[in-house]
């Protein structure tokens, strides 16, 4: 269980930043850069023609197994629920949640739940927020089908870890289906780069929440990634530099 | 009902806090601690689980009668779900016969939808040119074109200065390279996104708002 002091002090050094970005953050006139790329638009009009057309949403949440307690992806895929139940509280068709059940199942409750408050809605309609679809990754996918009872959805924003599974879904979902990826593993981000509409490559799964909402806002944490992510690639740079002239 | 979510919040700080510490302390009885904690959060998430399924299960006989296009997806959803349940109940969770039928559904099932996924990767590389142009999708495509020829040879075959064969062989390197800033993304992403958990102890969202 321990950890390297290299890994101690980069968390602190994370931490570090991320505390003076969130005192900062709002003072300063940074704009949130997850907001107007491609994936971020296209995620947002489905949304949209969601509402206006009464198609459902579907976001799903995998975990990566019975290991997980909460990855960073199962945190932003609270945070992207909690940000659709309030958009779609007011919705003709609801949204479907579905999830691999335990800790990220009830996470996801609770995020839909304070999406629905901060929406002002108090039926109790919704009240089970999230729907079990199965815990192996490509029986899963039969599971969201049968969840989703076989109705097409205007978008459906997959979260989490999820290996192959985007090709699958990508073969069940008519055409019409836009199928967004998050995944926090290589292979999901490599299979969704060319079966999914939109793919959110390396860490860019944090930045969904943001993406999804109505307004462009200064966010503290995107700003400590990006200073931290501009830091990674600069390394990233000189030392591929320093390889290919052999200095 | 604020001042209970309150005490909520700081006890999900404190805990998030000592697992934290934990990990950097070797102290024995701090050490005994936090793998008891996370032994109770493995059984609670295992609970968690079976409640969730019982849920479902139950939810899918409400809601047998009403569509006919989807009864008898619940129905045999919920006969299966009687079925395990029952042998678990008559085998024991430890019966190596119930583990060998679950074991074989799944691995039957996992395989035919496995084969699914290769025959649909084969045919998303094939229609790729056609599809939408996007920089992940066509920075895909080119890298797949040329590591496919460096990894044929051929560039190595045509120019054979001491130079060109260095240069070939650090982009042979740059696959790693960005394996390693990928899953490097990838952990701060998770870090970023755990303290910012931790700190605001609530569901993050609209923390900034």
């Amino acid at each position: 269980m321990q950890t390297t002091r290299i890994t101690a002090v980069m968390i602190l050094i994370i931490a570090g930043i991320y505390l003076i970005c969130r005192l900062i953050g709002n003072k300063s006139k940074l704009a949130n850069r997850a907001y107007n790329r491609a994936k971020d638009q296209l995620i947002r009009s489905r949304i949209a023609r969601s509402l206006e057309e009464s198609a459902p949403i579907h976001l799903d949440i995998s975990d990566g197994g019975d290991a997980a307690f909460g990855s960073g992806s199962v945190l932003a895929a609270a945070q992207a629920t909690e940000t659709v139940s309030a958009q779609m509280a007011y919705a003709d068709e609801p949204w479907a949640i579905t999830v691999p059940g335990g800790f990220s199942g009830s996470l996801e409750k609770d995020a839909v739940r304070m999406g629905m408050k901060a929406a002002d809605y108090s039926s109790s309609y919704y009240a089970d927020g999230s729907v079990f679809s199965g815990t192996a990754p490509f029986l899963r996918t039969a599971g969201n089908l049968t969840a989703l009872e076989m109705q097409p959805s205007a978008l459906h924003l997959a979260v989490g870890s999820m290996g192959t599974v985007p090709a699958l879904n990508d073969v069940l979902y008519s055409k019409g289906e836009v199928l967004c990826v998050g995944g926090d593993d290589l292979i999901s981000q490599a299979v969704a780069a060319v079966s999914a509409d939109a793919v959110y490559v390396g860490e860019q799964f944090t930045e969904i929440p943001d993406s999804l909402d109505h307004a462009e806002k200064t966010n503290s944490s995107l700003l400590a990634m990006d200073v931290v992510r501009w830091a990674v690639i600069g390394a990233i740079l000189v030392f591929a530099g320093i390889g290919l002239t052999g200095v | 009902m604020k001042k209970s979510r309150t005490l909520f919040a700081i006890l999900s700080i404190l805990t998030g806090g000592f697992l934290f510490v934990s990990f950097f302390i070797e102290q024995p009885l701090i050490q005994t601690i936090s793998a008891e904690t996370y032994l109770w959060a493995e059984r609670l998430a295992a609970a968690l689980l079976f409640f969730t399924i019982a849920d479902t299960a139950i939810a899918q006989v409400r809601k047998t009668g009403n569509d006919g296009g989807m009864r008898v997806i619940r129905t045999i959803g919920f006969g299966v779900f009687l079925a395990v349940l029952m042998l678990g109940l008559i085998k024991g969770p430890e019966s190596s016969e119930l583990n060998r039928i679950i074991y074989f559904l799944q691995e039957t099932l996992e395989s035919a939808l496995g084969g699914l996924v290769c025959l649909s990767l084969i045919f998303a590389i094939y229609r790729l040119p056609s599809q939408t142009p996007s920089a992940v999708k066509v920075s895909f495509f080119a890298g797949m074109l040329v590591f496919l020829a460096i990894y044929s040879n051929l560039p190595q075959i045509l120019n054979k200065s001491e130079r060109f064969t260095h240069f070939i062989e650090w982009i042979r390197c740059i696959p790693q390279g960005a394996l390693m800033g990928l899953l490097t993304g990838i952990a701060i992403g998770g870090a970023v996104t755990g303290l910012r958990f931790l700190l605001s102890g609530k569901l993050p969202a609209k923390e900034d708002k």
